[in-house]
């Protein structure tokens, strides 16, 4: 019984470490000295790190990257809010069609999608536009900020609108006053999701960017490639810290658990 | 069995489709249907040839996932 229990956990922890081992050499290896990435390094440097920080088409990727990543998430949020709003709440005509074609983007392999959008933008001829890669972004984050608001709205109680608009609010001002707050928690994780995943989009924008327009990633795919020197691994660890520390304060602040309903309703519903 | 079964249907989708892993573990060499659509398209701009590609791995994907769908919907219906 003892060896059973020990040898379980000893998978648990060959497991975890499987998972987590590829982030901690990439940690590792980019404070290397050298152009090699030696592994254990001989020594520590911030090098690699300058040398990310300073490669011209890493900061005009790093821009377009917060340019995309900001539009899309601002065009997403009321399109997918939206349609929480009349997927959950009303007797849509064809809401199967439309829940199924608007989480599709999750199941669509990414090379077929960017390949769509490859076409499509050289027919219209739009490929040298930014536009293309923030619609796109838009169209992969919207299937996470739906189903994040979903949750939301699936547990606000129409009562409490019917309650503002018997006591005389417009529509618009209960929309405002009492849906949108009741929604934060939702809204806030699809922000959060929203930013992660476009922040992270590789192989759809791989398709539709050019040297001027790329996006990060591509950036560092390209670079990769290319060279293969550390500096790859600093700028990793600078994502992984990054995401690292957003999923972190998300669940400091906003309770990302209790946005999964994880928590369910021990908390007694809505907070504040 | 059935989370088994799922959970293996969406590793497979989820696999099948891979474009990065393969492109830089493989060092060019290991193509997956993924890096071949990549290949075509930009490095070849054969857009019909890699149309055809991407259609295939669409189709077995969306095979899998109304597989999957099907699968966990109750019998009763």
């Amino acid at each position: 019984m003892a060896a059973a229990r020990a040898t379980g956990v000893a998978v648990v922890v060959l497991l975890l470490a499987f998972l987590t081992l590829p982030s901690l050499v990439v940690i590792v290896v980019s404070f290397n000295p050298t152009a090699i990435m030696a592994f254990p390094p001989h020594g520590l440097s911030l090098r690699w790190y300058e040398n990310a920080l300073t490669y011209p088409q890493f900061q005009r990727a790093a821009v377009n990257s917060l340019i995309v990543t900001a539009a899309a998430t601002l065009l997403a949020l009321p399109i997918g809010t939206a349609a929480a709003l009349a997927l959950v709440r009303h007797r849509v005509a064809a809401r199967a069609v439309w829940a199924a074609a608007l989480l599709s983007p999750v199941v669509v392999p990414g090379v077929a999608a960017g390949l769509g959008f490859l076409i499509l933008a050289a027919g219209l001829g739009l490929l040298a536009s930014r536009w293309v890669l923030i619609a796109v972004h838009a169209i992969l984050v919207l299937p996470f900020v739906l189903r994040s608001v979903s949750v939301s709205v699936a547990n606000l109680d129409p009562a409490l609108e019917r309650a503002a608009a018997s006591l005389g609010a417009r529509p618009s001002r209960v929309f405002r006053r009492v849906t949108l707050p009741l929604l934060r928690p939702g809204l806030a994780a699809a922000v959060l999701f929203a930013v992660i995943v476009s922040a992270n989009e590789f192989v759809v924008s791989l398709f539709v960017s050019t040297r001027v327009t790329e996006i990060l990633p591509v950036a560092m795919f390209t670079y990769v490639v290319n060279y293969s020197d550390p500096t790859m691994a600093a700028l990793s660890t600078l994502f992984i810290a990054a995401t690292f520390v957003a999923v972190v304060a998300a669940e400091r602040w906003l309770g990302l658990s209790r946005v999964f309903g994880l928590e369910g309703e021990a908390r007694g519903g809505p907070s504040r | 069995m059935p989370g088994v079964v799922s959970g293996s249907l969406i590793v497979f989708a989820w696999t099948f489709s891979a474009f990065a892993t393969p492109e830089l573990l493989g060092g060019g060499r290991v193509k997956m249907i993924a890096n071949v659509v990549k290949d075509l398209a930009l490095d070849s701009f054969n857009w019909p040839g890699s149309a055809a590609f991407a259609i295939v791995a669409l189709a077995v994907t969306l095979a899998l996932v109304a597989g999957l769908g099907r699968l966990l919907t109750p019998r009763a219906s």
